[in-house]
């Protein structure tokens, strides 16, 4: 399990993370989203062991991951720019990392020549981004560990070679159970593949829970009155928490924070002429959440 | 369960010395040109290395320790920018920091590969060399050792010295500028803060080797303390003392095992530094969060220093005498300069341009302490100026007294007489108490004529003095363009009066008489000098006719002459007679005297110990003595005309 408690990284008096806390249960696939300038990849950096937190722990089973190179070997990651030597081929790297970690796994690294299909002898730096992307997801993968960490981890790759990276992930989570903790924007592909969610902002982790509880816990109602609609967001409806509201035409549709059941038997008072509920994406969900931590998105005329 | 901390990684390692190579190659093949190959060539087509075996090892020896030392430092820095240059790079610290290895690991790791691609390339130019100077009969295996010893305690200094600038700075330009700066940074910094003192007081002297000349690196190389010197051994067959070359041997070894150890302290700082020194600081021209203020002071302080005073001795200094700057022309530019330095520092810092709001705080503190500085200086607050030592303090005292307007050339002392340190004290302090005439003296030559230029009772000189006291102290002071009437001399008081008086103490005008000039350290007293045997010389005169110059034939001295002469000069000097003066006096006898003498080697009195280079075959090293003869050495003079030699003198 990974265990982040507190965590405070302060930049030349910037305060990138601002006490987080975020724990991943053993086994699963968490999905860390945020804005831009979150401290999402501040905390990863944590989390493979580059950076050394001001205050707070950073813990892998319990293990301080600073300086601990046999917690470390547990641990890949693919960083949001993957480093790899100037003038090495993907067979150098494979030899560097085979020295670093323990459980690396050779087998492996020559069965998935055949999904990867970059050479093995051209220098890393003249592939495409994607493929630079593709090399790392190889040699990660090879190095069998307990824990991915991804930063960003598809920018790049194509719709195919996305799903086959995405592919390889769950087996091994599903296999191995390995843990994944993966920052992305791409919550569409996020929603795919994550069965825990963390939203960041300003530094500090503003909520995290299984996808499905966070999906029960936010409702979207569409809803026609009948005559006045009552004023929820304004607090005239007392015990409701409204995300957002909008309306066209007569059809409103209103985001609000609970469980569906008792929403919909609240808002049933009001007598509506029509009233269902639709599936909330995990996009909607960022937005709205983040609106209510002054990260609205703003209507901008031009 | 933490796991156990490991200093070496096999990856790590191999993986630096194959990306490397072309560097550790560049490396080699110039230890190749530089020992086997020159010494290949010198062996097929100098014969004379040959005939001359010792000369040949002396001039390998000196390839590699002068060549150590060069291609160390020029190496030094290359090869820990190679090896540590991801610490420079935001994206490779990242990616390397993230890999399960400690922070001990991947610096011990790099540190090592990087040395050890240089010694195996000193090591296969060494064996290269032994095997050539082996086919040729040359090869000497306790000169290989000091050969690799040679190169390899500079390498190590100077390669662990890089590593260290590498881990301190997250910028790879600012590492060598940082390399080179601080190879020189203490002795510079000491020269001029000596000049930024001889600028406000008057009477300092910057004589003397820099204190701290040991902790710039590259001083000793250029001062000479390192380098190649012959070994000679001295054997004592019953009384007789013999010195013998036995080759070539390293000058300063102690020095470079010294820098050797330093070097390992810097790799072991350098380990320090890096585990405190955070992922985040790759960028940074300085890595080291509490080395950043000492970084921002420290180049105010330099540029104050050097650029100010350059900009002052450019602009407002030229015609000013020493000890007469003008504080708030100094200040100005000094202040200009150190500004300029803060600011640049705060910019390379804080990676902004716009410095001016967060950092006039500081620049208004600098300003004020070199205010103080400066101030304190002029002020003379150690009472520096004034100071004068008892004479029965000084053990013994050199003195340096250079003329340069009276058609005399000066004298100098080197001596522990009572005496003769009393009247060096007496014309010291007259001179101190002198202070203020003689700045408005200078003052008014405006830089080139001096009063001495065109007043013929007047003199310019020169006046150094050097005591070594009881205590263990040495005390320096300069006057420098002194100028001295000779109508001041009836006052005892007055410089004038007592430079002369100095000028004509008897162990003085010995020296003068015997043609010591000027100072050298194995021109002591000849009286002093136990065992001192004169082996000859010879006379030539002149006479001038009014129109030319007709030269006599030289005469040849024995030993027994020349010990004659030597001892009629002494009871001439004893006796007063040389009558010589600052402002004039009796005139030199046309032609040469010279005597020659030796001495038993101080240095090699010991079976064993280390003879003086310039020592013979029997241990003695010789002296010459170059007398200065006027009308009124009478005893001289009649020696000489006892040996059928007539000196001829000019008109006064």
């Amino acid at each position: 399990m990974i265990e982040i408690k507190n965590l405070v990284k302060t930049f030349d008096g910037f305060r990138a993370l601002d006490g987080a806390s975020v724990t991943v249960p053993k086994g699963s696939v968490y999905g860390l989203v945020g804005p831009n300038g979150a401290g999402k990849t501040t905390l990863l950096r944590h989390l493979t062991g580059v950076y050394r937190q001001d205050s707070g722990s950073v813990l892998i089973d319990g293990e301080p991951v600073w300086e601990d190179p046999a917690v470390k070997a547990r641990m890949a990651s693919i960083p949001d720019e993957w480093y790899y030597f100037m003038q090495a081929s993907v067979r150098d790297m494979m030899k560097y990392y085979r020295g670093f970690y323990p459980a690396f796994n050779g087998e492996r690294y020559e069965k998935l020549k055949s999904v990867f299909e970059l050479s093995e002898t051209q220098p890393i730096r003249r592939m495409s981004k994607g493929m630079q992307k593709q090399a790392a997801f190889w040699l990660a993968m090879c190095c069998m560990p307990e824990y991915l960490i991804l930063d960003e981890p598809v920018d790049g790759l194509d719709p195919v070679m996305r799903r086959q990276v995405w592919g390889l992930v769950m087996q091994d989570v599903s296999e191995r159970g390995m843990t994944v903790l993966v920052s992305s924007h791409n919550l569409r592909e996020l929603e795919d593949v994550c069965d825990h969610v963390g939203i960041m902002n300003r530094g500090r982790v503003l909520l995290e829970r299984s996808l499905s509880e966070l999906q029960d816990n936010t409702v979207k109602m569409q809803i026609v009155f009948s005559g006045e609609p009552p004023r929820l967001a304004s607090g005239e409806a007392e015990g409701f928490t409204v995300l957002h509201e909008s309306a066209v035409g007569r059809v409103h549709t209103i985001i609000l924070r609970g469980a569906q059941r008792e929403i919909e038997q609240r808002l049933a008072a009001y007598q509506p002429v029509f009233m269902e509920a639709v599936p909330l994406t995990l996009e909607e969900i960022f937005i709205y959440e983040l609106g209510g931590a002054d990260y609205a998105v703003k209507d901008i005329i031009l | 369960m933490r796991s156990r901390t490991s200093f070496f990684n096999q990856t790590v390692f191999w993986d630096d010395c194959k990306r490397y190579w072309p560097l550790t190659a560049g490396y080699a093949l110039l230890w190749l040109l530089l020992l086997p190959l020159s010494r290949l060539t010198e062996l097929i087509h100098g014969g004379g290395a040959l005939r001359n075996p010792y000369a040949m090892r002396y001039e390998t020896l000196g390839v590699a320790v002068y060549g150590g030392y060069i291609v160390a430092f020029l190496f030094g820095i290359a090869f820990a920018a190679a090896t540590l240059q991801y610490l420079t790079n935001p994206r490779a610290t990242n990616g390397l920091h993230a890999l399960p290895a400690r922070r001990e690991t991947l610096y011990a790791t790099h540190w090592l590969s990087g040395l050890c691609c240089q010694l195996a390339a000193q090591l296969l130019a060494l064996l290269l060399t032994a095997a050539t100077l082996g086919a040729y009969g040359l090869f000497d295996a306790g000169e290989a050792c000091l050969m690799l010893l040679g190169m390899a305690l500079p390498t190590v200094f100077f390669y662990s010295f890089g590593a260290f600038c590498m881990v301190f700075t997250g910028q790879i330009l600012a590492a060598p500028v940082f390399y080179g700066v601080a190879s020189v940074l203490v002795v510079g910094v000491e020269l001029l803060l000596r000049y930024f003192a001889g600028n406000f007081l008057y009477g300092w002297s910057n004589s003397g080797d820099p204190l701290t000349g040991v902790l710039s690196p590259l001083y000793p190389l250029l001062a000479g303390d390192v380098g190649v010197r012959y070994r000679y051994v001295t054997a004592a067959d019953g009384s007789v003392l013999t010195s013998l070359r036995q080759g070539a041997m390293i000058e300063g070894l102690g020095l470079l095992f010294a820098y050797a150890a330093a070097g390992l302290v810097f790799a072991a700082l350098g380990l320090l530094v890096y585990r405190s020194r955070p992922s985040e600081a790759t960028g940074s021209t300085v890595a080291i969060d509490w080395a950043k203020p000492v970084f921002k002071y420290g180049v105010t302080f330099c540029m104050a220093l050097s650029l100010g005073q350059l900009l002052y001795s450019l602009f407002l200094g030229q015609y000013r005498a020493d000890g007469d700057a003008s504080l708030a022309g100094t200040l100005v530019c000094m202040a200009a300069a150190g500004l300029l330095g803060y600011f640049a520092a705060e910019m390379l810092l804080k990676k902004s341009f716009r410095v001016w709001s967060s950092g006039w705080k500081g620049a208004a503190v600098v300003t004020a302490l070199l205010v103080i500085l400066g101030c304190a200086m002029s002020a003379d607050l150690t009472g520096y100026e004034g100071y004068v030592p008892d004479p029965a303090q000084v053990e013994s005292v050199r003195v340096d007294f250079y003329l340069h307007s009276s058609g005399k050339t000066g004298t100098s002392a080197f001596t522990s007489d009572a005496e003769t340190i009393r009247l060096a004290v007496a014309a010291h302090r007259a001179l101190a108490s002198d202070k203020q005439r003689q700045i408005a003296l200078d003052r008014g030559a405006d830089g080139y004529y001096t009063p001495a230029d065109s007043d013929p009772r007047a003199v310019n000189g020169t006046f150094f003095v050097e005591y070594r006291l009881r205590d263990g102290r040495t005390v320096t002071r300069q006057y420098d363009r002194v100028t001295l009437f000779a109508d001041e001399l009836p006052d005892p008081a007055s410089p004038a009066a007592a430079l002369n008086a100095f000028y004509n103490a008897p162990s003085v005008a010995l020296r003068r008489a015997l043609g010591f000039n000027w100072y050298d350290d194995s021109e002591n007293d000849p009286r002093e000098i136990p065992d001192l045997r004169f082996t000859g010389g010879y006379v030539t005169t002149e006479h001038y006719d009014g129109e030319f110059y007709e030269r006599s034939d030289q005469y040849d001295l024995s030993p027994a002459e020349a010990q004659q002469l030597f001892d009629a000069i002494v009871r001439d000097v004893a006796a007063g007679r040389v009558n010589d003066s600052i402002f004039g006096g009796d005139v030199s006898m046309d032609g040469w005297i010279e005597l020659y003498a030796s001495y038993p080697d101080p240095n090699g009195r010991a079976p064993g110990g280390a003879a003086r280079p310039d020592a013979d075959e029997n241990g003695r090293v010789s002296v010459s003595y170059d007398p200065q003869l006027t009308a009124g050495m009478s005893d001289t003079i009649a020696v000489l005309r006892g040996m059928g030699v007539e000196p001829a003198f000019p008109a006064p």
